[in-house]
């Protein structure tokens, strides 16, 4: 495939991704160097969205592997189907079959049961390989990665080393609960997606609420900028912004009044505290973000 | 950097020899990065300055900090490389030092005092208070003996709490305890039949403790003491995150782990260049929540070191920890000053902070160290 990162970053466009050079040099890089990226953001700023969108785009498969604490290997690369070995094992109890043949033959291809990581390197063609808020799982299973990311392999100790048949497009994306270790950051190409400026998000929220009026699309953007200044302990991200624009929107509302505000502050904020401290300092807020004549 | 660095005639040169400038400036770039850059040159990437830069940053950033500081030292490297070859009269001319390139010279005076002498510096910070004066005696005190009952302390403390149960099991090789779910479960592999058992122990609750030290120049009495507790504490638990402030904040947990408590020093005094500074503790904490807030949780533990004296705006420091009491399980602040019994917590920065901490307590010898154990 011929690939520039602006032809990316148009493919990203189309599918209504509003990207920046950034961005797409650093997807076309990945996917030039065959080399994971490594995405960390604060939440809902589109870190996820981008997997889904390549998939899209290049029109090929998206293998999700959402970590958590206590994932473990047997659900991340691959299990023996126990179920059906003990099957096996129970028809062929009266036949004249030797321990060694019997063992070959439960541990093979047949008795497999794929999990993401096994899979996304055995499709016949690229896939993109989602492997979502890595900083979840614990510590000890980022090493499982490793020969995966390094060598686009896994070791069966039953079977031996499975190579990759095609190369995935792998994306690693992490909120930074706790940190990587340099070993797996040294396996990937880095980027960071900060919140984005009030063109960037203006521009987002008019890519995806076509029918949203102009003006409360501007006063949305510059109210969630200055939220996002005050001291949170959730901040409120691209997608809070997209839900907020989405209902105002269908509400047919035209633009931002205090009223509207209080009554919808759930859409935006996820904790009371920020919440309430949010209602107290609305009438701040407003005259920050110098609407407060088309407000009231 | 111009005297040190020469103009390349080609580009993979010249990007091994930004490779050792940002190494220079904290950058962990490895052999790999280097050959992956030449890999990508090979395949004619990039093909224009911006792809040139955006490769670079692509490969060579590893976090969010180096991400932020990447563009600057990029036009920074290339500008600087353009004067050196430009106007050699400068290259001639003594380089001009600020003071942050020479940061061993406040860590030479912390030095001197901790092996018997003391510095004009320190008697010149004596003189800010009566009774904190009092405080330095308990430090001057300190033999080579109770440095080694330290370390030993700090040690138990820290295998005591590194040890600690969580409520969950996690299967085990050991045979203590038998899992009976697991144990039923692999039976069904045998047609039900028992043949092996499994076995489980309760998991190890991992210790989320973030522990920032004030090295302002009002502590530089205590600051030795407090970097060997740092020291000592990083050896035993890997998980502990070490901040050191006076200006600014510095994550020191991987420099903690580099040699031996001397080499340890060495290096800190590089990596510190505002070591017995000014004290902006609002600041400091304010750029911990901002870099380091996604990974405090209601299990984690705030340990402060500092005697609460502040030059910054004290609003910014009532919010900081007004957050970090929130975010966290506890906010623990340890005084070297508290000991005295006369102590008042008379500074602004000090009254600031108290209404949001769990636990105050003094922090000048063995003693206060081992009643620490209790808070965690």
């Amino acid at each position: 495939m011929n690939l520039s990162a602006e032809h990316i970053q148009k493919l990203l466009e189309q599918q209504a991704y509003v990207s920046d050079s950034s961005i797409a040099t650093s997807i076309y890089l990945s996917m030039l160097l065959k080399k994971p990226l490594l995405i960390e953001g604060p939440a809902g700023v589109g870190k996820t969205e981008i997997a889904k969108v390549i998939a899209d785009a290049l029109d090929t498969g998206l293998i999700r592997l959402q970590c958590y604490e206590g994932l473990d290997a047997n659900q991340a690369i691959y299990e023996w189907n126990y179920q059906r070995q003990l099957l096996y094992l129970k028809m062929t109890e009266r036949m004249d079959i030797s321990v060694q043949e019997k063992e070959s033959d439960i541990f093979g291809e047949e008795y497999l049961l794929e999990r993401p990581l096994l899979k996304s390197i055995r499709a016949k063609t690229p896939q993109v390989l989602l492997i979502d808020e890595i900083d979840r799982a614990d510590e000890e299973f980022e090493s499982f990665f490793l020969e995966l990311l390094s060598e686009w392999q896994i070791s069966i100790p039953e079977i031996g080393t499975i190579k990759a048949e095609s190369i995935p497009y792998a994306i690693i994306t992490s909120n930074r609960v706790r940190e990587l270790s340099d070993a797996l950051r040294r396996r990937c190409l880095y980027l960071w997606i900060d919140f984005p400026s009030f063109d960037k998000e203006l521009e987002i929220i008019i890519a995806k609420v076509p029918n949203i009026n102009k003006t409360l699309a501007e006063q949305i953007t510059t109210f969630m900028g200055s939220v996002r200044q005050m001291k949170l302990e959730k901040l409120p991200g691209v997608s809070e912004t997209l839900d907020w624009a989405t209902a105002l929107a269908s509400m047919h509302i035209d633009h931002l009044s205090k009223e509207v505000v209080e009554s919808t502050l759930g859409i935006i904020l996820k904790d009371w505290k920020d919440i309430r401290d949010t209602q107290l300092s609305l009438d701040e807020l407003f005259e920050k973000v110098g609407v407060q004549q088309k407000m009231k | 950097m111009a005297g040190t660095y020469r103009r390349q005639t080609d580009m993979p040169s010249h990007v091994v020899q930004f490779t050792q400038y940002l190494r220079s400036q904290d950058f962990d770039i490895s052999l790999r990065e280097e050959f992956d850059y030449l890999k990508a040159f090979s395949k004619k990437i990039p093909t224009s300055y911006e792809e040139q830069e955006a490769l670079c940053k692509a490969l060579f950033v590893k976090n969010r900090k180096e991400f932020l500081r990447f563009d600057e030292l990029y036009t920074t490297y290339w500008n600087r490389l353009a004067l050196a070859e430009d106007s050699k009269i400068k290259e001639d001319k003594k380089p001009h030092k600020n003071r942050y390139e020479n940061p061993a010279v406040s860590l030479k005076a912390l030095k001197k005092w901790l092996h018997g002498g003391r510095m004009e510096e320190t008697e010149e910070i004596a003189s800010y208070s009566v009774f904190e004066s009092l405080m330095q005696k308990e430090f001057s005190l300190f033999a080579e003996q109770d440095h080694k009952d330290l370390r030993a302390v700090i040690r138990v403390l820290a295998l005591r709490l590194a040890n600690k149960d969580k409520r969950r099991f996690i299967s085990s090789k050991k045979r203590h305890n038998i899992d009976l779910k697991n144990t039923i479960r692999e039976s069904l592999k045998s047609g039900g039949e028992i043949k092996t058992f499994k076995y489980h122990r309760r998991k190890k609750k991992k210790l989320n403790l973030f522990l920032i030290c004030d090295v302002s120049k009002s502590m530089e009495l205590y600051s030795k003491f407090f970097i060997e507790f740092m020291y000592n504490f990083q050896h035993i638990d890997h998980n502990l995150k070490t901040f050191v402030f006076s200006t600014q904040l510095v994550h020191i947990s991987r420099l903690l782990h580099e040699g031996d408590f001397d080499a340890v020093l060495e290096n800190l005094s590089e990596a510190v260049p505002q070591w017995s500074s000014g004290t902006c503790i609002g600041k400091s904490l304010s750029q911990f929540i901002t870099d380091y807030s996604r990974q405090l949780n209601k299990g984690s533990t705030v340990l402060i070191l500092s005697d609460g004296w502040d030059s910054d705006d004290l609003d910014i420091l009532d919010e900081s920890m007004a957050y970090i009491q929130r975010k966290c399980l506890k906010t623990i602040w340890l005084n070297p000053l508290a000991g005295n019994p006369e102590y008042l917590p008379v500074t602004k920065g000090m009254q600031t902070c108290f209404p949001y901490i769990d636990v105050f307590m003094p922090l000048y010898n063995l003693e206060s160290l081992k009643k620490l154990t209790q808070h965690l």
